[in-house]
């Protein structure tokens, strides 16, 4: 909540000096909070490597489009892909979209430490997550009872895991935790937790905290696999998209082409999220 | 030019006085106006018996508050089953055993008590009170409604301790004497002739403690889980009313059946506290 209590001061921040700012930059992105880390960090690296002065700003994915429809800035970021009514209105505006995948976000399902459990399945990972799997004995540990913690019903995190793993409900018993770090600090310390969070969340190598994979018919996949996260083969991770108008506009597209090149890369992979290119030769 | 300016001090106060009023009447009319429509479009049986609060579901959404009221009531009844004797007994102490060195010194520490953030004692709940209940327990994790009601009682215990102080300080010294002069001892006279005289006094310092504890959202929302089952015991992780205001206020859209939703639970708590303070009033004019 402080979290994003501060990002919306922040958010308020930016709007309150638009103004002065907006003529100033010449372009101006809006949308996804997943992303807006990632967005700054690539508007200050554009800026110090000689590029125009970009701009950055929330509000969320829904937002952003939404502005970009309106012709108000110049790129959405976007943790999901356009919706059908947002293409609907598209073409009622004459506008047309172009979808960047620029990155993948891979969501890391995480155990404690002393917890001998090294993979899962898909469907075991569903039952967990909606309450029909509640012990830790049919995972062949102890009998004893699953803490299943997630995220609050506000989260974008919250709606893609359940639309890509559980397909239904969440658990009543799940804690609803704030934030990918409150996460991490409750499975860190509780024996019998399981969570979700995004892999760029947990430190590699740490002995408290484990990431499973996830066993399909075919492979065990590893979330810190970046080429199968790449290529989609990791089943729960989710692209992250740049949004813009079909039109030239070229300082926007040497933006667009500095985020997907190398340098652009390096910042993806600094974020934690992985670059789409790994996985697409 | 005196009469003109007492003139203008009496309205500037009568304002003042009024304020108050409009505040409250305004945040009242504010809540039912939006909570009405929760009621019409989700029923008001459904609201208060369901126990499924999906606001965000994935099929569909429910809005039941049975769950978090039945959450609610095992965290304050549980605070208060911790705060009320220790308060009662620690403001006993006080009034009438403690030398008055230690009075002078313990009163208003205990009263600094309440100016610690809730914040703060949410945090030593995580950090501190719920891993140590996790581990008395051998339950996994503290975040749970016992820890919760814990920090709860600590931080209704100087409301409590205030309050039972006066009402027992109340007390006609002549009463005691007179036990005195019948042969009582203190603690005789303390139990039956104290305690039974201050008895308003105290009934109004439980109630403003379940007020403070009913009413507190920070130190429950971190400490208690947040899950949104009905709780089965002591140790299931649970969400109260006031959390869950906390939690999805935030991003609610403006006007949807969930957004009144949220309204009716605001409803709902300022009922119960109204209430609490307006039964706290009656009990405390009622003369012992």
């Amino acid at each position: 909540m402080s979290r994003l209590v501060l990002l919306s001061a922040l958010v308020g921040l930016a709007c309150a000096n638009s103004p002065e700012l907006e003529p100033a930059a010449a372009i101006v992105i809006a949308g996804s909070d997943t992303e807006i880390g990632l967005a700054q960090r690539f508007a200050e690296a554009f800026r110090d490597d000689g590029g125009s002065v970009v701009s950055v700003r929330g509000g969320g994915s829904g937002a952003g489009i939404a502005a970009l429809l309106e012709g108000r800035i110049d790129i959405a970021t976007s943790s999901r892909p356009l919706k059908d009514e947002e293409r609907h209105r598209a073409r009622t505006l004459g506008v047309r979209l172009h979808e960047h995948v620029i990155a993948t976000d891979a969501l890391a399902v995480i155990v404690n430490g002393q917890n001998p459990t090294s993979d899962i399945e898909m469907p075991t990972l569903a039952s967990i997550f909606r309450g029909e799997l509640r012990s830790w004995d049919a995972l062949g540990w102890e009998a004893a009872p699953v803490t299943v913690y997630g995220r609050q019903s506000n989260s974008g995190t919250y709606d893609y895991f359940r639309e890509a793993v559980l397909k239904d409900d969440y658990t009543l018993a799940m804690l609803s935790m704030n934030g990918n770090a409150q996460i991490v600090e409750a499975v860190r310390n509780d024996r019998f937790g399981i969570g979700y969070v995004g892999i760029g969340y947990v430190q590699e190598g740490s002995k408290r905290i484990k990431v499973l994979d996830i066993r399909t018919s075919t492979a065990v996949i590893s979330p810190r696999d970046p080429t199968a996260v790449g290529s989609g083969d990791y089943p729960i991770s989710r692209p992250l998209f740049m949004i813009t108008r079909a039109n030239e506009d070229p300082r926007r597209d040497a933006f667009l082409s500095y985020v997907t090149g190398s340098s652009g890369r390096h910042h993806i992979r600094a974020e934690g999220f992985v670059p789409v290119s790994a996985g697409q030769p | 030019m005196s009469a003109r300016s007492e003139v203008l001090a009496r309205i500037v106060a009568r304002l003042c006085g009024y304020s108050a009023l409009v505040a409250l009447l305004g945040v009242f009319a504010v809540l039912l106006w939006n909570a009405l429509r929760a009621f019409y479009e989700i029923g008001v049986i459904e609201f208060f018996t369901s126990g499924r609060w999906m606001p965000n579901g994935y099929s569909d959404n429910e809005f039941g508050l049975a769950a978090m009221l039945g959450s609610t009531l095992v965290v304050t009844v549980l605070a208060m089953a911790l705060a009320l004797p220790i308060g009662v007994g620690a403001a006993a102490f006080l009034a009438e055993f403690s030398p008055r060195w230690f009075r002078e010194l313990a009163k208003p520490s205990i009263e600094l008590l309440a100016a610690i953030p809730s914040v703060v004692i949410g945090f030593m709940g995580i950090t501190m009170i719920g891993p140590g209940f996790a581990w008395l327990a051998g339950n996994s994790h503290g975040l749970n409604a016992i820890t919760g009601a814990v920090l709860l009682a600590v931080m209704a215990l100087p409301t409590i301790v205030s309050i039972s102080d006066d009402a027992l300080r109340a007390v006609p010294t002549a009463w005691r004497d007179a036990s005195a002069a019948l042969g009582a001892g203190r603690f005789h006279t303390f139990v039956w002739v104290v305690l039974p005289g201050a008895r308003s006094g105290l009934a109004a310092a439980a109630m403003l403690g379940v007020g403070r504890a009913v009413g507190e959202t920070m130190t429950v929302l971190m400490a208690t889980g947040n899950a949104l089952a009905f709780p089965t015991g002591l140790d299931s992780s649970i969400r109260t009313l006031t959390a869950t205001i906390a939690i999805e206020m935030g991003e609610v859209a403006q006007g949807s059946i969930h957004y009144h939703a949220l309204f009716a639970i605001g409803l709902v708590l300022f009922a119960f506290s109204l209430g609490l303070n307006l039964l706290a009033e009656r009990v405390l004019a009622r003369p012992s």
